[in-house]
């Protein structure tokens, strides 16, 4: 029988052990590329070299690595409590359709130089806003908020889906799913010719503040001791529920806003294709981030070279860029062994033969 | 008459981190005798016996089952040997039925015989006479009950070495009695019985024969019959000469700080107590009797009950809302790990979760203020850690009860509910943390909920016993008469 016994090992160690997995998984997944009669390293060198070709494919990594990182951080925010947040999908369409709805409607009664803010503001409206109904479940009838906040994902996808297929859709789009294009003055601005927007440095300097809230402040320091063990938050007779609900809704927030931001910065209009699963590949980025919300990016930019890679793959060599997902999972599970295995040792023991 | 051993253990050796708990240890078992493993709280008695009850693997040495050499994996090989233990926490599904949770896991075939497995069930009560109703939920069982189930969960699988450890911490004394009558029956069947303690007379009173055991090692192994003096094993099993009579000249109790009137809980019966600034009041009883409820209702965890608490002459409701409440009185729980620290984070921020408002600056955490007055502590508690970074959950139980303690003690409360404070420590931390009592009551009242009886006649100025939510009764420590008579209050007598 084979049992894990407890080691202490040095860091470099414990990061070759994560590179060898890393490897493997690479390695296993090679083989299956090789069955598929696809040569692998060709796909490989497509995944990894595509995006640093050249400046612009560089910035599509980046593109995509911003609602991954707001994604991610909302899954943190909600980890760092003690919380599980699976709801991330969800709030992010409702913070679309709140700023939608805005720049559609409501620009009109405002000035035109508040109107970007309002429309950011509204997205993380929608968003703490499809937040709240778990965590007060959560908090008054103690339902589950894992159970709670994944359902309500179905519910905001249809809701969004009659929006742009119903009452929101564009009387001129030839039939195009999906609302007009919003006025210039929600458009969130771009930068240096490419899709980056200033949404980016939004994103960093929230992550850069919530970082030092957490490290310095008080109201910080509770929240650690909550996410960390709520019976020693109960012992030192902290007011729980109101910081739980509080930092639920800010990652509620938080999802909402990438959802503004995919709408304000990319797409410009409500529209197919915005729920593509930013929300579940947070928690793998948050996973991946150890809690730690300036890891945040690097991890979300890996993934995001993956996401690149693999739609050149898919236009060139025919393969659903889905195996992207495959490739992601090899790496999660190649992360978890790894931590496993910097914390233990795999040893053999003899079993009584009867 | 020497058999040959049902079990032998050779060499038996396990490290948990840098803490040696057994060290090459031989140890020989036969059927038909009663054999107590004595030795104080961390000297490797439970590390041995979850090795044989295949719970935790050792690092080294060998296990022969009747000169067999056998490896036990998993507690399942060690059940199918007919070794089984009964933990100091049960291991039973409170939801489900006396008799479900004896024959879970032995079901012959695919069909549940209800009937045949109770008359099983009820013919083994009968023959050890146990009282027990096969057929109560686990959950509305008492502490004494609920052992008997896990003993009878042994003896419907026919096993033949039982181990229990420290069976007795959670009896009265006439339950001890019964477990004690129970055990010896099984012995003269064959069968081999383990008895862990650290108490020595009911060592004295159940056994055949005694293993000493101290710092992981067997120190000694006697006849229980050729045991001339008690005082020369306990020399032994301590290695020095215990001073337990380190009863503190009185000091005159000042203001009133704990004051319950009629307090009635889920499991608390009309509780009155009072406690002043400069006393160490002793709530023994056996656990399980409403210790817990009584304080989680003082310190604030609760506040759903009847009756009124008045702490430094306020209203609890209104005490706990003011700022007094942030230093005036402190809670040593007996959870150290769980609910005292948080494991995960490191210590400066564990010596902060009680201590916040002592290090502000402006609108932020003074955590290099926190950090030095650390420090300070490290050396006046003596607290061996390498650092302040470290994790709480890597420090050893008594040097984490040191750190609540300085923490505790840091914020000069003038009250103080100190529950199980010494246990699981070693005899020299033990000794430190009843040291920092006493010297804390000389500015404070001590409620101290102990299960240790020693410890509270050694501490207390007052004794009240609990049992069944109800008071019975309350003297001062020095009333000799009332003293001899702890074990009648504790088994509910008036």
């Amino acid at each position: 029988m084979l049992i894990l016994r407890p080691r202490n090992i040095s860091l470099t160690k414990k990061i070759s052990i994560f590179f060898f997995l890393v490897l493997s998984s690479f390695l296993i997944f090679a083989l299956i590329l090789f069955f598929l009669k696809k040569n692998p390293l060709l796909i490989y060198k497509t995944i990894f070299f595509t995006p640093f070709y050249d400046f612009y494919s560089f910035s599509e990594v980046i593109v995509k690595s911003t609602p991954l990182i707001l994604t991610g951080f909302s899954v943190l925010i909600a980890i760092r409590i003690g919380l599980w947040n699976i709801g991330v999908e969800g709030q992010l369409v409702l913070g679309a359709i709140f700023s939608s709805i805005f720049s559609l409607y409501f620009t009109k009664y405002f000035p035109s130089s508040t109107h970007l803010f309002f429309a950011l503001f509204f997205s993380l409206v929608g968003g703490a806003l499809w937040s709240f109904f778990p965590i007060i479940l959560k908090l008054k009838w103690k339902i589950n908020e894992i159970i709670s906040s994944l359902l309500l994902n179905y519910v905001a996808i249809i809701l969004m889906e009659h929006l742009y297929f119903g009452p929101l859709r564009d009387p001129m789009g030839f039939g195009f799913p999906g609302t007009a294009i919003f006025p210039q003055s929600v458009w969130l601005p771009r930068l240096w010719h490419t899709r980056i927007s200033i949404a980016l440095f939004i994103v960093l300097a929230l992550i850069l503040l919530f970082y030092f809230f957490l490290k310095k402040t008080p109201t910080g320091y509770k929240i650690k001791v909550i996410g960390e063990n709520p019976k020693a938050a109960q012992y030192a007779h902290f007011k729980q529920k109101k910081l739980l609900l509080a930092m639920f809704l800010l990652s509620g927030a938080m999802a909402g806003l990438a959802g503004g931001e995919e709408v304000l910065g990319i797409h410009r209009r409500l529209q197919q294709g915005l729920a593509i699963g930013y929300g579940y590949d947070g928690i793998i980025a948050a996973f991946l981030a150890q809690k730690n919300p300036l890891l945040l990016p690097l991890v979300s930019i890996f993934l995001s070279i993956l996401k690149v890679g693999a739609e050149e793959v898919q236009s060139v060599f025919h393969l659903s860029a889905s195996f992207t997902q495959v490739l992601e999972g090899f790496i999660l599970l190649a992360f978890l062994m790894a931590k496993t295995f910097s914390e233990f040792k795999l040893t053999r023991v003899k079993t009584v033969k009867n | 008459m020497k058999m040959n051993p049902l079990v032998s253990l050779r060499n038996i050796s396990k490290s948990y981190g840098s803490v040696r708990a057994n060290d090459k240890i031989n140890l020989d078992i036969y059927p038909g005798q009663i054999l107590a493993l004595l030795g104080e709280n961390g000297a490797g008695k439970s590390t041995l016996m979850s090795i044989l009850a295949g719970k935790s693997l050792p690092d080294e040495g060998e296990i022969y089952y009747q000169g067999q050499r056998v490896f036990l994996t998993s507690e399942k090989d060690s059940l199918a040997l007919g070794i089984g233990m009964v933990y100091q926490h049960f291991m039973l599904i409170e939801e489900m039925q006396v008799w479900e949770n004896i024959a879970l896991g032995q079901e012959e075939g695919f069909w549940v015989r209800k009937n045949k497995i109770k008359e099983k069930i009820k013919d083994l009560i009968a023959q050890y006479d146990f009282t027990l109703d096969v057929d109560a939920r686990v959950k509305d069982l008492s502490m004494g009950e609920k052992q008997r189930v896990e003993i009878l969960k042994l003896l419907y699988q026919d096993s033949k070495i039982l181990i229990l450890d420290e069976p007795t911490s959670v009896l009265t004394p006439q339950e001890t009695e019964k477990l004690f009558a129970g055990l010896r029956k099984m012995a003269r069947e064959g069968r081999a019985v383990i008895f862990i303690s650290h108490k020595l007379e009911e060592v004295l009173e159940i056994s055949d024969e005694v293993a000493i055991l101290r710092k992981g090692q067997i120190v000694d192994r006697v006849a229980t019959r050729d045991i001339a003096s008690p005082k020369e094993l306990a020399l032994k099993m301590v290695g020095r000469e215990v001073l337990l009579d380190l009863k503190p000249r009185e000091i005159e109790p000042k203001e009133e700080v704990l004051k319950l009137e009629n307090v009635w809980g889920e499991k608390l019966k009309n509780i009155n107590l009072s406690l002043r600034r400069g006393e160490i009041l002793a709530l023994v009883g056996v656990a399980g009797n409403g210790q817990q409820e009584l304080v989680e209702i003082i310190t604030g965890l609760k506040r759903k009950y009847q009756g009124k608490v008045w702490l430094f002459g306020e209203e609890a409701r209104l005490f706990f809302d003011s700022p007094k409440s942030r230093d005036y009185l402190a809670y040593i729980p007996e959870d150290r790990l769980g609910m005292a620290t948080c494991p995960e984070l490191v210590l400066t921020e564990n010596f902060l979760l009680t201590l916040r408002h002592h290090f502000q600056k402006g609108p932020l955490v003074d955590y290099k203020g926190a950090e030095r007055d650390l420090w300070s502590k490290i050396e006046e508690f003596k607290i061996k850690t390498p650092g302040t970074h470290l994790k709480a959950r890597q420090l050893s139980g008594g040097n984490l009860q040191k750190l609540v303690l300085a923490r505790e003690f840091r914020r000069e409360p003038k009250l103080i509910i100190a529950e199980q404070p010494t246990q699981g420590l070693d005899i020299g931390a033990m000794q430190e943390v009843w040291k920092l009592l006493l010297k804390a009551r000389e500015k404070a009242g001590i409620l101290l909920i102990s299960g240790d009886l020693g410890e509270a006649l050694s501490l207390a100025d007052r004794i009240a016993v609990i049992f069944a939510g109800e008071i019975v009764t309350t003297f001062s420590s020095r009333d000799g008469e009332k003293v001899a008579q702890i074990g009648f209050f504790m088994a509910g007598g008036k």
